[in-house]
């Protein structure tokens, strides 16, 4: 039984859209996104695949994150 | 005796729908409620007001944190950061985890402050040591 979906709302300042495609990218074998919404009201869905770990959408947040630092540091460095 | 640095939180602990939710404040915050979803396991939040600490010093913070919990961010007016702090394994004490958190965050600020402060004479110090250096290839 894979973990329950997950609906978060993104800030696209905080979380801009590549750092979301990177994690994407980087959870495909593990989890499906639907992304919803626009402008400041983007709706991300994270649906855990059959045999993915318990701790998927949170691993998968956390990257999104880093991935999401990153982007500003590299913008403003 | 040792100077004791004070971070300004406030803590509120109580349980919706049998999770337990701690939400910590920084006293200079502006008033507000923070929404909170119940899914059965432990999750604290803290606001963090981003006219006090500036984005960067937030998101380097959140980047030395990401390998003791998960985070995540959640925009709350156009003054407020509400980081979402979930436990990645059963031994870590979120009240602990927030209050480095808070404290790493006027770190990152501080340093902020200083790097800007001392960029002028960075830079001068820079410029000095490569106005000095040869970087033609040597001739055989």
């Amino acid at each position: 039984m894979p973990p329950l979906p997950r609906t978060v709302r993104l800030s696209p300042a905080l979380y801009p859209p590549g750092s979301i495609e990177k994690a994407r990218a980087a959870f495909s074998d593990l989890c499906s996104i639907e992304l919803g919404g626009s402008g400041n009201d983007v709706r991300l869905t994270i649906l855990p695949l059959e045999g993915s770990p318990p701790k998927t959408i949170e691993e998968f947040l956390n990257y999104a994150l880093c991935a999401a630092v990153e982007a500003h540091l590299a913008s403003t460095e | 005796m040792p100077h004791t640095r004070r971070t300004p939180l406030t803590l509120h602990i109580h349980r919706v729908a049998g999770s337990k939710v701690m939400e910590h404040r920084i006293a200079n915050s502006a008033d507000g409620t923070v929404a909170v979803t119940a899914d059965g396991s432990e999750v604290a939040r803290l606001v963090v007001d981003t006219a006090l600490y500036t984005l960067g010093a937030l998101f380097r913070t959140c980047y030395t944190f990401t390998d003791r919990c998960y985070i995540f961010l959640q925009q709350h007016g156009s003054h407020e950061v509400v980081v979402e702090f979930r436990k990645s394994d059963s031994s870590v004490a979120l009240a602990d985890v927030i209050g480095a958190f808070a404290n790493e965050l006027i770190n990152q600020r501080v340093r902020a402050e200083i790097a800007h402060e001392t960029r002028a004479i960075r830079e001068r110090i820079v410029s000095q040591a490569f106005a000095e250096a040869d970087f033609r290839a040597p001739t055989s």
